[in-house]
């Protein structure tokens, strides 16, 4: 859990350049500096090449929250263990 | 953690963004340490507000370029990557996007921002949506070629209008057809109709640079068949219109990115390569001309494909060079003598075969060729020598070619660094031109090392008495080595042990290790000691630790011994034969004076009264006491 946290935030710094430390799993993206639905594809990108998984469009833009975006990564990543 | 390298690099460009940021020269290069399209694409956003002066080595000059991008689809994630991309390419470019989707009203109307911007380089993204119809009929393949052709004319006429009134050049690009599309399909004979009509569009974009000089088209439909990707992400495209996957927007961009080089004059004119393990497997004075790997089967083919590269590269223009350390007339042996060369001596426009430092030799070579470092591309199977290079001479793009030799072609023909434009008949004529100008010159050799490249390396040379694991490796060692061989020849496996043994002699086996990794057993010497003198009877080294001073090292290690037990000299008997040149340099070097011919040998003397200093400061030695064995 907090191995998925600490590198989906990392990943929210590259795309928003705010640092990580200032992101908690309660942040929500709509409230982060230059966040545009094309910095949500751009870290949709990131954080499929990280972990190694893919998402669904609708439950990915539905993730109002940073918290809500590593429970979904962490879904996927049993997801794909279990089909591995 | 995956993104850790990834975030260091971004936090410095984002550092480097400030207004009164320090300069961190070396940042534009670590950028090539990124991996991913997504973090890539992340570093080409904050470029575009870097100050480049800010982030290049002092005396670098990047090309400006005006770029401009217009496509039939979104390709907005391409934009950064070929900043990115253009950036490390040496280019400085002022890019511009011209609303997606706009491509053909942008090229035909005189007025349109495309037009206004009068870009030097025009590149346009074109998908396959763009040709086909949003619905099509599978049963009549005619209406469907008569449809494609219809674009593919507004299409031309868009991009010929486009050119005659502008000065800039267009670059379009094959298309490949979705796979989805043609499992639309069910007939196996509707399908290969289909493809065949794709490829007739593909053909005539293809075709296109043939009638209209200004106009090239990028084939992104081959550059497809070794990418591992998949070309589109259905739900990118759905979503946003985007036709590529993030993996084929980065390589649409680097072949964009090696296309505007090739506008903008950036081609490397030159390419120096090494020989042994590099244009032939082995080493060829130690396995002989009649030992090397080249043509017949695995491996000998892969080198035949190096040279059939290099060779096809020479025939449109580039020029070819050879800077390897090696006796010379041993490799005028094999250029002249081998039958499976494809490469011959009249192919290069120069050699430098010596026991130089390799820094010094492409040096020399640029001058003599009268072209910039910048121009040079290097190629060596030595980390060390790669190092070396990248670290005395940046200007020059290294090629470091280790593993499996079947990929070493692919290696020198990566990033597409010498493409142009257009060949022309003087490129055809360029190696006669050069060759007949040059002034067959000997490059000057100079034996002085590198002492700081060198003291970097933490080489560490340890000595240590022959045991019985050592002796058959050292005996061995003995038979294959014919450069730096004291005697000539090897010394028997009974005398080894004999003198391993025996009271009054010492056979001592030497490995090095450096960063790189460890070279393991590299020499040996066989000593007799007498109570006033110590005479080396026999020294051998790999020459693949030649000129790193470990040779020296050995030798001090030996002095030492000597002075310590109350020798007053060390002699060494020299053998000459047509190989070993190098220990005769080594000799002489060390101080050691030459004296009487005795039978096919020469006597050489150097006095320990007062023992010589002569252990590099770079090489750290680890010895074993002598005097605990035999």
């Amino acid at each position: 859990m907090d191995d998925v946290h600490v590198i989906v935030t990392g990943l929210i710094e590259q795309v928003t350049d705010v640092p990580a430390e200032e992101i908690t799993a309660d942040t929500r993206f709509d409230g982060l500096d230059n966040w545009t639905s094309f910095a949500a594809l751009r870290l949709l990108t990131l954080v499929e090449e990280a972990f190694g998984i893919g998402l669904d469009f609708r439950t990915y833009f539905a993730a109002a929250r940073v918290g809500d975006l590593a429970s979904l990564v962490m879904a996927a990543r049993v997801e794909e263990a279990e089909s591995a | 953690m995956p993104s850790d390298p990834a975030r260091d690099l971004l936090a410095r460009l984002r550092r480097a963004r400030g207004q009164d940021a320090t300069a961190d020269p070396a940042l534009l290069d670590d950028l090539a340490r990124l991996d991913g399209s997504g973090a890539m694409a992340e570093a080409g956003r904050l470029l575009a507000r870097v100050p480049l002066e800010r982030i290049t080595p002092a005396g670098r000059r990047l090309r400006p370029l005006r770029v401009a991008m217009a496509g039939t689809f979104t390709a907005d994630g391409v934009l950064p990557l070929l900043r990115l991309e253009l950036m490390r390419g040496g280019v400085a470019p002022e890019i511009r996007t011209f609303g997606f989707d706009q491509l053909v009203p942008q090229l035909s109307d005189p007025d349109s921002a495309l037009a206004v911007y009068a870009p030097d380089v025009a590149l346009c993204q074109l998908d396959a949506a763009f040709f086909l119809p949003e619905t099509w009929d599978p049963t009549a393949m005619g209406e469907l070629g008569e449809a494609l052709s219809a674009r593919a004319a507004l299409l031309e006429r868009a991009v010929q209008g486009f050119v005659e009134r502008s000065t800039g050049i267009v670059a379009l690009h094959t298309v490949p057809l979705p796979a989805l599309e043609h499992r639309k399909v069910v007939g196996h004979r509707a399908k290969a109709q289909m493809g065949r009509l794709w490829r007739e569009l593909n053909g005539r974009l293809l075709e296109l640079p043939e009638r209209c000089g200004r106009v090239h088209t990028l084939d992104l439909e081959i550059l497809l068949t070794d990418h591992p990707g998949r070309l589109r992400d259905e739900r990118r495209f759905k979503f946003a219109g985007m036709a590529w996957s993030p993996a084929v927007e980065l390589l649409y961009a680097r072949e964009a990115a090696r296309f505007c080089r090739a506008a903008a004059g950036l081609a490397k004119k030159a390419l120096v390569v090494d020989l042994d393990n590099t244009l032939w497997g082995g080493v060829v004075g130690d396995d002989g001309p009649a030992g090397i790997q080249v043509g017949g089967a695995y491996p000998g083919n892969c080198y035949t494909d190096v040279q059939r590269g290099a060779d096809t590269l020479r025939r449109q223009g580039v020029l070819l060079a050879i800077c390897s350390k090696n006796d010379p007339a041993v490799v005028d042996e094999v250029f002249s003598r081998h039958p499976e060369l494809t490469l011959r001596a009249d192919d290069f426009v120069a050699q430098a075969v010596n026991w130089g430092r390799k820094d010094h030799n492409l040096r020399q070579i640029a001058e003599s060729l009268n072209l910039g470092l910048d121009s040079l591309v290097f190629a060596d199977d030595s980390a060390f020598e790669c190092e070396l290079i990248r670290r005395e001479l940046p200007q020059v793009t290294v090629v470091h070619l280790d593993g499996d030799p079947a990929g070493h072609l692919a290696a020198l023909l990566e990033d597409g660094r010498f493409d142009v434009l257009a060949t022309t008949a003087t490129d055809r004529e360029r190696t006669a031109m050069y060759r007949a100008r040059a002034d067959r010159r000997r490059f000057a050799e100079s034996f002085a090392s590198a002492a700081e490249y060198l003291s970097e390396l933490d080489l560490r040379v340890t000595i240590a008495p022959a045991d019985e694991f050592s002796v058959p490796r050292l005996v061995q060692l003995g038979l294959r080595t014919n450069q730096f061989n004291l005697a000539g020849r090897g010394a028997t496996e009974a005398r080894t042990r004999a003198m391993a043994e025996a009271p009054d002699a010492s056979v001592l086996g030497f490995e090095v290790a450096d960063r790189f990794g460890r070279e393991g057993l590299v020499g040996g010497v066989w000593i007799s000691r007498h109570p006033d003198r110590w005479v080396i009877e026999d020294m051998v080294m790999s020459c693949r630790v030649f000129s790193r001073g470990v040779e020296r090292a050995v030798l001090a290690h030996v002095i030492d011994a000597a002075a310590a037990e109350g020798a007053e000299h060390l002699d060494a008997r020299y053998v000459a034969t047509d190989r070993n040149r190098p220990v005769h340099e080594f000799l002489t070097g060390a101080g050691f004076v030459r004296g009487e011919q005795d039978g096919d040998g020469v006597g050489f003397r150097l006095s320990l009264r007062p023992p010589p200093s002569v252990l590099p400061d770079w090489i750290d030695l680890e010895t074993k006491d002598l005097a605990t064995h035999g």
